[in-house]
């Protein structure tokens, strides 16, 4: 058995100068792009306040698009991105691989632009079958078919960087040690870190994904192309959400990897695999490709059996996991003297943002409670809870350590609490006004609130002033972290 | 031997043939909702001229694109039309039939005679027309409305359709040569802009998850196979790349973080 130390000393991983170099240059793509697309989700609720009157629905829908799959391919990315940095320390990830992502991301950025804010596609991040291709005049069919091809090309991109940790893991790791079975068997031959676990989980689980979106679009090229036959649109439906729910909540994992990686380094403590840790991940792989059934609670032809399916699997993948970080997480800190810098504070919130959204979410998928809250607002509550103060501050609090460790900069006491508290109070403000809006029964996705859900308007309007507090902290957080970027890149 | 390969040849060229003449599809509705259908001038048989645009600007038009010589579906089909109109109130008050010729040959005459040949020749809710021969393709196609020439017959070849425009977008269409009353009146419950519930649905649908019998119930179809494959084939995509032979290296840590 290859042994474990269990001093606690820092060990400087082979990093090769070419990884750091593609790393810190997602880390600007990133710093540019999360800004630009949280000032979207603002204009949203800037026109849902009706501060502006004239921002027209097509306009609207096509800005949520954007919005939407922005961010959640900008946070899978930076997820892939993070992890491939820090798995580097134990596997061989292939820096070609990472620029082929990179590449794929650039060009799938462009043309989702040209699409959107150009082409006017509004049918929503997850492309929800038929409105792609029956824009009932909204859009023309050349932003629909730039759309598809941003998707194809990122889907191309991504599924080859996946492959590629995986084939990482595979040339150190057999299949049953990445996926901790030794733990269960009590028959460790190589010592598993949690990073490579997660990712393991992470990465088979994001591949299905990537293959589902791509008999997706197979499946709109056919009927676009071909004669009067039409796909079964709950078909399209399952497909969309298993694709859609599978790349979220992989994202989500990815984050987690990281902080089971990095909080160790500031609470001087080992974070280990073992029996229970193991169980719990190979259960989240298992059941979360079935927890998107809770997705089409409202779709009356699918099988009641599966919708009894999608409840029971999205309280178990949920549980498992969260549990064993959430007292991983508090065991890791308490009493362990951790100085609370920004990169701590960040992956510590995150993991409670995912306890706060992931309980919503739980709630969310009981299929009596879905029945009420499937179009209220909190829906977009509870995802941009576990996503924005989640993930999101997972992946700032990772992005924030590997610069830092690259760079010689300064750090200043009082601009990172600046960041922790205005994201805070402006990610956490501006989530309660969703809250109270579903609690409201205010409808989501209305591009304006007139009427008997006027209320909404007043909603969004306190919203606007905390995404703007939250924009403040996160312009300082992107200084801070650019001049760590930039020196680091100096550095190497 | 050799009158054995004259009658597969024959079978070969009608199966050709046949497969050639059922070309021609009905227009989809899914595809053309919303679409916008172009303004053409309207050449009427009293020697008015008008346009598309300039009747749907007045009321919501069903519109019906035929021609005068026609020796197949158009008569049956407008008489139905006709009948289904009588049934529905409102042509010529709150919706006007159009009936285009397709025909670039086709005089407002023609048309003229075509209406009187229909008992439809006063009746304020229908207008027949000819356009502007360059105008025909672009709306037929707007619509989803496919045709051609064929030489032989000296006949056009086309679906029939009714085609619901309001504000100058395609709203709704309504396939086959019987047009029924209760079709109609959902057609034009929709340009009154009425709400109609339940529309019905495609019948050609590829990889169906579910199949619904009565006596049977819920039966799994070709579509649960299309939604399991993507993990299937996922996963055996791992057990590839988990397949290879491993390689220690020594330059990389097995320790845990930090």
């Amino acid at each position: 058995m290859t042994t474990s130390t269990d001093v606690v000393e820092s060990t400087e991983a082979p990093v090769a100068a070419a990884l750091r170099s593609i790393t810190l240059r997602w880390v600007a793509t990133a710093l540019v792009l999360f800004p630009v697309l949280v000032l979207l989700g603002l204009v949203m609720r800037v026109a849902q306040s009706d501060l502006v009157p004239d921002l027209d629905a097509t306009r609207f829908y096509s800005v949520m698009t954007l919005h939407g799959v922005g961010m959640v391919g900008l946070w899978y990315t930076a997820g892939m991105a993070s992890v491939c940095f820090l798995l580097s320390r134990y596997v061989r990830v292939s820096v070609l691989a990472n620029k082929v992502g990179f590449a794929s991301t650039l060009i799938g950025v462009a043309l989702l632009l040209v699409s959107t804010l150009i082409g006017k596609f509004g049918a929503g991040w997850y492309f929800l079958y038929p409105l792609p291709i029956r824009p009932l005049g909204a859009w023309e069919s050349w932003a629909t078919v730039t759309f598809f091809a941003a998707i194809a090309v990122l889907g191309v991109g991504w599924t080859i960087w996946s492959l590629d940790v995986l084939r990482a893991i595979a040339s150190r790791y057999s299949l049953t040690e990445a996926l901790g079975w030794g733990y269960l068997r009590g028959n460790v031959q190589q010592e598993v870190p949690p990073m490579v676990l997660i990712t393991t989980v992470s990465i088979i689980g994001a591949l299905v994904g990537l293959v589902t979106a791509v008999v997706l679009l197979v499946l709109y090229a056919v009927e676009a192309l071909g004669g009067d036959a039409a796909n079964d649109a709950l078909l399209m439906k399952n497909l969309v959400f298993l694709f859609g729910h599978l790349l979220v909540n992989i994202t989500l994992y990815l984050g987690v990897a990281v902080v089971y990686e990095v909080l160790p380094h500031y609470a001087k403590r080992p974070w280990k695999t073992n029996g229970k840790v193991a169980l719990a991940w190979n259960v989240v792989l298992v059941l979360v490709m079935f927890a998107y059934l809770h997705h089409l609670y409202m779709d009356f032809a699918q099988l009641r059996e599966l919708q009894l399916l999608g409840q029971v699997t999205s309280y178990l993948s949920s549980v498992p996991a969260a549990i064993m970080s959430i007292f991983g997480t508090l065991a890791l800190v308490y009493r362990s003297h951790l100085k609370w810098s920004l990169a701590p504070a960040l992956l510590f919130s995150g993991v409670l943002g995912w306890v706060i959204g992931g309980i919503g979410a739980v709630i969310d998928s009981t299929i009596a409670v879905n029945l009420l809250f499937h179009n209220t607002l909190w829906v977009p509550a509870h995802f941009h809870t576990y996503f924005l103060m989640g993930v999101v501050l997972m992946l700032l609090g990772g992005v924030y350590h590997i610069c830092d460790k690259a760079s010689t900069c300064e750090r200043k006491a009082g601009r990172e609490k600046l960041v922790f508290w205005l994201t805070a109070i402006g990610g956490y403000g501006f989530l309660l006004m969703f809250y109270i809006g579903g609690a409201a029964s205010i409808p989501r996705r209305y591009a304006t609130y007139t009427g008997n859900i006027s209320d909404g308007q007043g909603l969004a309007l306190a919203s606007v002033f905390f995404i703007v507090l939250f924009l403040a902290g996160l312009v300082i957080y992107a200084i801070e972290t650019g001049r760590r970027c930039l020196g680091a890149a100096k550095a190497s | 031997m050799h009158t054995l390969l004259v009658i597969l040849l024959s079978l070969l060229l009608t199966a050709f043939s046949a497969a050639q003449e059922a070309k021609i599809p009905a227009p989809s509705e899914a595809r053309q909702l919303g679409v916008a259908v172009p303004d053409v001038a309207l050449h009427m048989p009293d020697g008015q001229e008008a346009s598309l645009a300039l009747v749907w600007a007045q009321k919501p038009v069903v519109l019906a694109l035929v021609f005068s010589r026609c020796s197949g579906i158009c008569s049956p089909f407008l008489r139905s039309a006709r009948e289904a109109v009588r049934g529905v109130p409102g042509a010529g008050l709150d919706y006007t039939v159009v009936a285009v010729s397709i025909d670039p040959d086709d005089t407002p005459e023609r048309m003229a005679a075509m209406a009187k040949g229909l008992e439809l020749s006063n009746d304020p809710g229908w207008i027949f027309a000819t356009t502007d021969a360059a105008s025909i393709r672009p709306l037929a196609d707007a619509v989803g409305f496919d045709y051609r020439w064929v030489p032989e017959r000296q006949q056009f070849e086309h679906p029939a359709a009714l085609i619901g425009i309001k504000d100058g977008r395609c709203a709704r269409i309504l396939t086959g040569g019987q047009v029924t009353r209760a079709r109609l009146a959902e057609l034009v419950t929709e340009l009154r802009g009425g709400f109609v519930s339940v529309y019905p649905g495609t019948t050609n649908v590829l990889f169906r998850c579910f199949d619904y019998d009565p006596v049977r119930g819920f039966e799994f179809g070709w579509g649960m196979l299309v939604l399991v494959a993507p993990t299937a084939l996922g996963l055996a995509l791992v057990l590839l790349i988990f397949a290879r032979r491993r390689r220690p290296d020594a330059h990389l840590t097995t320790t845990h973080a930090p």
